[in-house]
């Protein structure tokens, strides 16, 4: 029993200690912006206009799943219109809860239409998070600060912490299930001096794939570079996993992941679009918790530990 | 299998997030268990989509330059040709709204497989787009056109490409009347020593000669 209310404080603690109303209103600025830069840098409603031939692969459960079918683009483009104006709301912090279901839902439409006729899973073109964080955020009190019509009737927005805690675990995980999946396919012989250098070949070789060759096939002749190239990264990837609970490691693993994107964009020729998404990462504002005038009385079912993190002084883990 | 299952886990979590919706009002216990489930439900998604590497999109397995690379490298290249039947490279931007991260893949991968009045027609779809691009570019307008509102802030593909065309003179000045796809091969440690070892097969021509 003992182990089982530990566990419930811990859970209660890590997902529903304080935050800043003013973190979450940012997730809802960067998730929008991200979704904008993306959209507005594509053609996405045209590839519905594709000839037949090129969606002779895709999967009638594929189309089913996103509702998404050849010959519409016309219909697309109002869509993605929608999708637009939903987001600029979200930016405006407008009719913010609407506007956050609303983009979220047109972009899960929108998003796989990208790549549907190669792979219905669209997940390094930079909108998997924005669907599921805009997703998340349309539950919340995300539209009571930074917005031009803040959230009527709001309270302090620590009663929405689980929220962006979440949106910081999608923004992880990213990383995390990177690393999982190298080791899954290779073990740990994918970080050797070899397996980099192969890699570090494949993505500098073929001249169609490169825009900067010459720092990957340096380093691709040296070993020792390989070797701490790929120990690093699989690190980094793994150490993510610690990043939504713990500040500190907010602190140094958003920076590094920034860093570790531009040495993949030298080396590897990879830009990852997800990168941005690491400034949700970044605490704007400490959590209200800490002013102490903030703290609620127990929910009756372990809600006890809402307070206790930041009201006893201890750093709850999930800041 | 998966498109249903990930259709599932996606309708899944649409349920938890009106749970949440229709339990605020409800009082703070109840709208706190409708959080709680959200998050179970969220964490085993994400988590079994990841863990498991099967991918339910938007709850992705994020399989990043997972795996040992192989030894070989493939591809699949487009060369245009003009009236003169001179090959051209085609820029990767001028197969736009295609992205080229997938178009080339789709080439590798699925093109081969089709039957031959299919092949034409991809490559005659194909050719107008890079016609219209070489047309536009020539002109002096951009190669491309998904810079149309953010300018050089546009979103880059996930890989990076050479920029073999530049607007006015840097574009192939004959209009194209052609394509032609090859199938490309190489060994990694050979390649690097010799940039030009590379096996190349014709895969298909439009139109036939």
């Amino acid at each position: 029993m003992k182990a089982v209310r530990l566990a419930r404080n811990t859970w209660e603690r890590v997902w529903f200690a304080p935050e800043s109303p003013l973190n979450l209103a940012a997730a809802r600025l960067v998730l929008a912006f991200q979704a904008l830069w993306i959209l507005l840098s594509r053609d996405i409603p045209a590839l519905s206009g594709l000839p037949g031939e090129l969606w002779v692969d895709v999967a009638p459960a594929a189309r089913f799943r996103y509702l998404l079918w050849e010959g519409r683009p016309g219909l697309e483009a109002w869509l993605q219109a929608l999708a637009l104006l939903a987001l600029a709301g979200v930016v405006l912090g407008v009719a913010t809860r609407a506007c956050c279901v609303i983009s979220g839902l047109l972009l899960y439409h929108l998003a796989p239409l990208e790549t549907l006729f190669f792979t219905p899973s669209p997940w390094a073109k930079g909108l998997t998070l924005p669907v599921l964080g805009l997703l998340t955020l349309s539950v919340t009190r995300c539209g009571e600060r930074l917005a031009l019509l803040p959230s009527e009737g709001a309270v302090a927005g620590n009663e929405d912490a689980w929220a962006l805690r979440l949106v910081r675990l999608f923004v992880c995980q990213q990383y995390f299930f990177s690393g999982w999946a190298k080791l899954a396919a290779a073990g740990l012989g994918w970080a050797s001096a070899e397996n980099i250098r192969a890699w570090l070949l494949l993505a500098n070789l073929d001249d169609q794939l490169v825009a900067f060759g010459a720092p990957g096939l340096w380093l691709a002749d040296r070993p020792a570079l390989c070797l701490l190239m790929g120990v690093t990264a699989l690190t980094l990837d793994l150490g993510f996993v610690a990043a939504p609970f713990f500040s500190r490691a907010r602190r140094l693993l958003a920076p590094a992941g920034l860093l570790f994107h531009l040495a993949i964009l030298l080396t590897l020729n990879y830009a990852f679009l997800g990168a941005p998404l690491l400034l949700l990462l970044v605490d704007w504002q400490r959590p209200d918790g800490r002013r102490r005038h903030v703290q609620e009385p127990s929910s009756g079912s372990g809600g006890k530990s809402t307070s206790s993190g930041p009201a006893t002084g201890v750093t709850a883990s999930p800041s | 299998m998966l498109n249903i299952l990930g259709a599932l886990c996606f309708l899944g979590w649409l349920a938890t997030l009106a749970l949440v919706r229709r339990a605020e009002p409800g009082g703070k216990a109840r709208h706190r268990a409708a959080i709680r489930t959200l998050l179970l439900y969220a964490l085993g998604a994400s988590f079994g989509a990841g863990l498991a590497q099967r991918d339910a999109w938007p709850f992705a397995r994020w399989p990043m330059a997972a795996g040992l690379a192989v030894a070989r490298g493939e591809n699949t290249r487009l060369r245009a040709v003009d009236m003169h039947g001179i090959e051209w490279t085609v820029d990767y931007r001028a197969w736009q709204p295609l992205g080229f991260d997938e178009l080339n893949p789709w080439m590798h991968r699925t093109f081969p497989r089709l039957d031959r009045v299919a092949r034409d027609r991809v490559l005659q779809h194909l050719l107008g787009v890079a016609e219209r691009a070489r047309l536009r570019a020539r002109g002096g307008g951009t190669v491309g056109y998904f810079e149309r509102y953010l300018g050089p802030l546009a979103a880059p593909y996930f890989d990076l490409h050479p920029r073999t065309w530049w607007p006015g003179a840097g574009t192939p000045p004959e209009p194209f009347v052609g394509l032609r796809v090859y199938k490309e091969s190489w060994d990694h440690e050979e390649r690097r020593r010799h940039p030009d070892r590379v096996t190349r097969v014709l895969v298909h021509e439009y139109p036939r000669r």
